[in-house]
C-alpha cells in the first residue's frame, strides 16, 4: 500500500511541471505584446524593445521556459504582474483562503446533500418522491452557475434584504457564493448517487441478501451503500474541478476578493502573468485533491488493497 | 394491421435506438425543444419582431410588456429579438466543439488503444496532465491567451474537450477487445482493418455519443459563462452570455434583463441532458427487451 502511495505521490512531480509547461505554452502563443500593455498606448518603439529585454521575451521558446520553470521552481515565481508591477505569487497568497474558502464549504454541502438526496431518489424510483428528485437535479445541472448566482442575488439580497450581494463583512456574506457553486454539483452527485445506487440494488447479491429476509433498510444501508458509494469517491474528487472553475465567475460576481477576482482582473487588463499564475495554483490544488482521493479510493477498495499487499506477499 | 408473411422484420440498430429513443417522454420532449431551436436559429433574424441591434432611448428599461414579452434592456434594444438572434451562437459554438472532440478524440482514443505500447502511455499522459487542468480554467486561460471570437471560442473549448473523449474512446476500445467476438472474428482471420472499423468502432461508440450528447449542454454553459466574464463572444452581439454580462450591472434593479437569457439557456442544456439521458437507456444493451 505504501508503494501505490508512493507512486501516487511520485507521479504528481510530472504532473505539476506537465501543468506549467501546458498553460505556459498556452499563454505564449498569445498574440498580445506585453510591452504595450506594460507602457500603455503611445509608448516608442524603443521602450517597448527595453521592456521586452527586461523581461527576457526576446529568447526563444525554450529560453523563456527554461527562465519561467527556474524563477518558479527556485524561488517561488510567477513573475510580475503587468499592470501594477505586484509579485503574482504574493497576490495569489493573499487571495488563495477566501477561494479555498468557498470551495471546501460548497465540497462540504455537495456531500452532505448530494449523497442522501441521491438514495432517497434511489430507494423511493419511480415514486413521486423519486421524480422531484431527478426532475430538481436535472434543473440544478442545467442552471449557468453565475445566472443561479444572479437570480440568488435578486431574491435574497435585493427582494427580502435577507443576505449581502456582495463583499465578505461577515459569515453570511458566503451564504450565496457557496450556494451558487455548489447547485449544480449537489444536483450531478445526486444523479449519479442514484444510478450507482440503482445499479447496485438490480446486483445478484442484493438479491439474495433479501432472500434472506434482512431488512429493507439493512439492505439499502449495509450491502448496497458502501459498494454504491465506491465510484462515488472519484466522482466527487473529479468535480472539485468545477467547483474551483465555478469559484472563479461567482466570485467576479460578488466581489469575494479570492483568486477568481484576481484572474478575472487579468483578463480584463490582459494581464498575462496573473492568469497564468491563477491557472497554475488552481490546477495544482486540483492535482492535490485528486491524489488525495485516489489514496482515499485506494484505502476504502478492498481489491486495490488486496492486489497491493498480494504483490507484497509474492516480494 | 400489418400482414404477417412470415418473414422477419429487419431493423438496423440505428431504428431500433430511435425507437426506444422516441418511447422515453422526457428525451421526447428534449427532442421537441431541440427541434425548435433548430428551427429559431436557421429563422432566428426573421421571426425576431424588432432589430435586435438598433439601440432607442426612449424605450430603455422597459419591464415585459405585449409589445415587448421579455422587455428591452439598457439600451432599449428588445430583449426577444435578442435572445431570438442569439439562439445561433449559443447552439452553435455549444455544437460544433462536440462534433470536433467527438471526432479527433475518439481517433486518438481508439488509435492509441490499438496500437498500445510507448505511444499509448505517452499520449495518454499527455491526455492525463491536459484533463488535470479544471475544463473551464483551461478554457479560460486559452481564451484570454488567444482573444476573444468565435473561432478562437471553439478552440479552447476543444482543447479541454478532446482529452475527455479520447479518455473515453480508448477505453471502450479496450474494453471490446477483450470481448469473445473478436476472438471469433480473429480466428476467422479477420483483418486489422475489418476488426477496427466494422467490430471495434461501431461497439464502442455508444458511451461517446451519450457522453458527446451531454457535453453539448456543458458547452453551452461554458461559452456563456467565458462571455459572462468578458472572453467568447463580445457584446453587442446578442449572444446569450454576453448579454447577461451586459445586463448583470442592473441585475438588482431590472433583473429582467438577466433572466431571459439564462432560462434559455437552462432549457436548451435541459433538453440536451434530457436526451442525452434517453440515448444512455437507448444504448444500454443490458436494458434491450
Amino acid at each position: 500500500m505504501t508503494k501505490y502511495v508512493l507512486k501516487r505521490i511520485i507521479w504528481l512531480i510530472p504532473v505539476f511541471f506537465g501543468i506549467v509547461i501546458l498553460i505556459f505554452s498556452i499563454i505564449y502563443i498569445s498574440p498580445s505584446d506585453p510591452a504595450a500593455i506594460i507602457l500603455g498606448p503611445g509608448s516608442s518603439l524603443q521602450d517597448k524593445e527595453r521592456i521586452r529585454e527586461e523581461l527576457g521575451l526576446n529568447g526563444t521558446y525554450f529560453q523563456q521556459l527554461g527562465n519561467y520553470l527556474y524563477n518558479l521552481c527556485v524561488h517561488g515565481d510567477f513573475g510580475d504582474s503587468y499592470v501594477t508591477q505586484v509579485p503574482v505569487i504574493s497576490s495569489i497568497l493573499q487571495r488563495l483562503p477566501n477561494t479555498l474558502l468557498i470551495g471546501s464549504i460548497s465540497m462540504v454541502l455537495v456531500v452532505i446533500c448530494g449523497i442522501p438526496l441521491g438514495i432517497f431518489a434511489a430507494t423511493h424510483q419511480n415514486k413521486l418522491g423519486d421524480n422531484i428528485a431527478t426532475l430538481a437535479a436535472l434543473i440544478g445541472v442545467s442552471i449557468p452557475q453565475f445566472w443561479l448566482a444572479l437570480m440568488l442575488v435578486v431574491v435574497f439580497s435585493s427582494k427580502l434584504h435577507w443576505l449581502p450581494a456582495f463583499g465578505v463583512s461577515s459569515w453570511k456574506s458566503y451564504i450565496l457564493p457557496c450556494i451558487a457553486v455548489s447547485v449544480s454539483t449537489i444536483a450531478g452527485l445526486t444523479r449519479q448517487t442514484r444510478s450507482s445506487m440503482l445499479e447496485v440494488i438490480r446486483s445478484d447479491y442484493i438479491t439474495t441478501a433479501r432472500a434472506k429476509g434482512v431488512s429493507d433498510r439493512a439492505v439499502t444501508y449495509k450491502h448496497a451503500l458502501p459498494n454504491a458509494l465506491m465510484p462515488l469517491i472519484t466522482y466527487v474528487g473529479s468535480e472539485l474541478g468545477v467547483i474551483l472553475g465555478g469559484t472563479v465567475v461567482i466570485e467576479t460576481i460578488f466581489t469575494i476578493p479570492g483568486i477568481g477576482t484576481y484572474m478575472t482582473s487579468g483578463i480584463n487588463n490582459s494581464d498575462l502573468p496573473v492568469v497564468e499564475g491563477c491557472v497554475i495554483i488552481l490546477g495544482m490544488t486540483f492535482s492535490i485533491v485528486m491524489l488525495l482521493v485516489d489514496i482515499a479510493y485506494a484505502f476504502a477498495d478492498p481489491r486495490i488493497r488486496e492486489q497491493y499487499s498480494k504483490k507484497k506477499r509474492k516480494n | 394491421m400489418e400482414k404477417n408473411t412470415g418473414k422477419i422484420k429487419r431493423r438496423s440498430q440505428f431504428s431500433i435506438t430511435c425507437r426506444r429513443l422516441v418511447s422515453s417522454k422526457t428525451a421526447l420532449i428534449g427532442l421537441i425543444i431541440i427541434a425548435i431551436m433548430i428551427f429559431i436559429v436557421i429563422f432566428g433574424d426573421l421571426i425576431a419582431p424588432y432589430d435586435p441591434m438598433t439601440p432607442s432611448v426612449t424605450l430603455a428599461k422597459q419591464g415585459p410588456s405585449l409589445t415587448h414579452p421579455f422587455g428591452t434592456d439598457h439600451l432599449g434594444r428588445d430583449i426577444l429579438s435578442r435572445v431570438l438572434v442569439g439562439a445561433k451562437y449559443s447552439l452553435i459554438l455549444g455544437i460544433i466543439p462536440v462534433l470536433i472532440d467527438t471526432v479527433l478524440g475518439t481517433i486518438i482514443g481508439s488509435a492509441v488503444a490499438y496500437v498500445g505500447g510507448w505511444i499509448d502511455n505517452v499520449v495518454m499522459r499527455i491526455m492525463d496532465i491536459i484533463n488535470s487542468v479544471p475544463s473551464l480554467l483551461l478554457c479560460i486561460v486559452v481564451s484570454a491567451a488567444l482573444g476573444p471570437g468565435f473561432v478562437n471560442t471553439i478552440i479552447a473549448m476543444c482543447i479541454g474537450g478532446i482529452p475527455k473523449v479520447a479518455r473515453l474512446a480508448r477505453a471502450s476500445v479496450l474494453g471490446i477487445r477483450q470481448m469473445e467476438y473478436l476472438e471469433a472474428s480473429e480466428s476467422v482471420n479477420c483483418s486489422k482493418a475489418r476488426m477496427m472499423f466494422k467490430h471495434i468502432i461501431p461497439n464502442s461508440l455508444s458511451p461517446i455519443i451519450v457522453h458527446s450528447t451531454m457535453g453539448i449542454g456543458g458547452h453551452i454553459q461554458t461559452v456563456a459563462t467565458l462571455s459572462f466574464i468578458g472572453l467568447g463572444i463580445q457584446p453587442p452581439t446578442p449572444e446569450w452570455g454576453a448579454m447577461l454580462s451586459d445586463a448583470r450591472t442592473y441585475v438588482l434593479n431590472f433583473p429582467y434583463m438577466c433572466f431571459f437569457p439564462g432560462l434559455m439557456i437552462a432549457i436548451v442544456v435541459i433538453a440536451f441532458n434530457w436526451v442525452g439521458d434517453g440515448l444512455r437507456d437507448a444504448l444500454d444493451p443490458k436494458l434491450k427487451k
